[in-house]
């Protein structure tokens, strides 16, 4: 019996594989524990990934975003002050 | 190099200038994120972020790790709650800003999002960590196949790398990425 490798079983979870390759697939799947252990853990590995992927994607938009407006800030300052500058040199 | 979070605030506390950047730029979005969704306009959040960080200044002088009140970051929620209604009523008084109500700071309604904040934030910290301590390739394998949906066959020949290297980086990834987490939710209950 030919156990299914993690290239697979990834291929398996994301509808990739071709219609004999799948079928072949869900067949051994329903005879070899040790397979449906490893698909579960792929599972669990994907639905850990989703959680992961939505919340690094939110606080990486906020640092942006609030490196952006603390850019802005200071080349903002850095005008006013050269302003500043320019009257009281006049 | 990344540091742990308790040798940070201990750092933190003695004034050191380049933990306290280290401090400022790990918090950072988590306030950020924090202030918009309790209605704050982005243009405030400098203003916010000053307030924060200098409300936690006086008090670190002072703050000792006591394992019987409490974590962290329900400590560091409780300010950052503190400082948005401070904030918010100091910009209602001089008419400049208008919000609906103050429900969203109740204390209840505030823990629960708090906590989901949280934890999208130790994702992400978790993330920082792995992008300065994982080799390029296996991070890139990561970030690329796992973040940005790219296929692993499009990336091994790109790569120019077998498919079973791509799912061994991957696999690497995440497993780091795992203890990561473990060890910074270890170090916050260490605090605990």
């Amino acid at each position: 019996m030919k156990h299914c490798d993690e290239i697979q079983l990834d291929c398996f979870l994301r509808g990739r594989l071709g219609w004999w390759e799948n079928i072949g697939c869900r067949i051994h799947l329903l005879l070899c524990r040790n397979c449906r252990n490893n698909l579960k853990k792929k599972k669990d590995d994907q639905v850990f990934l989703d959680e992961f992927r939505q919340g690094f994607f939110v606080m990486e938009k906020a640092y942006e975003a609030a490196m952006t407006i603390e850019n802005i800030n200071e080349r903002s300052s850095k005008i006013k002050r050269k302003r500043g500058q320019e009257i009281s040199n006049a | 190099m990344f540091t742990t979070h308790p040798t940070l605030l201990a750092r933190v506390k003695k004034g050191d200038n380049v933990s306290w950047y280290q401090f400022r730029d790990m918090y950072r979005p988590l306030i950020f994120h924090c202030a918009e969704q309790m209605g704050l306009p982005s243009s405030c959040f400098l203003e916010l972020e000053q307030d924060v960080l200098v409300t936690f200044f006086r008090a670190c002088k002072t703050f000792e790790y006591d394992p019987g009140k409490g974590r962290f970051r329900t400590y560091f929620g409780s300010l950052i709650r503190n400082c948005i209604a401070q904030f918010r009523r100091d910009r209602e008084r001089g008419n400049r800003l208008a919000f609906s109500n103050m429900d969203d700071l109740a204390e209840d309604v505030f823990s629960k999002r708090w906590e989901a904040e949280w934890k999208l934030h130790v994702f992400w910290l978790a993330m920082r960590r792995a992008r300065e301590e994982l080799p390029r390739k296996v991070i890139e394998a990561f970030e690329l196949c796992d973040l940005k949906g790219v296929s692993p066959c499009t990336l091994a020949v790109s790569l120019n790398v077998s498919l079973a290297t791509v799912y061994n980086y991957r696999n690497k990834a995440l497993s780091e990425l795992r203890k990561y987490l473990e060890e910074l939710n270890f170090s916050e209950a260490a605090e605990e």
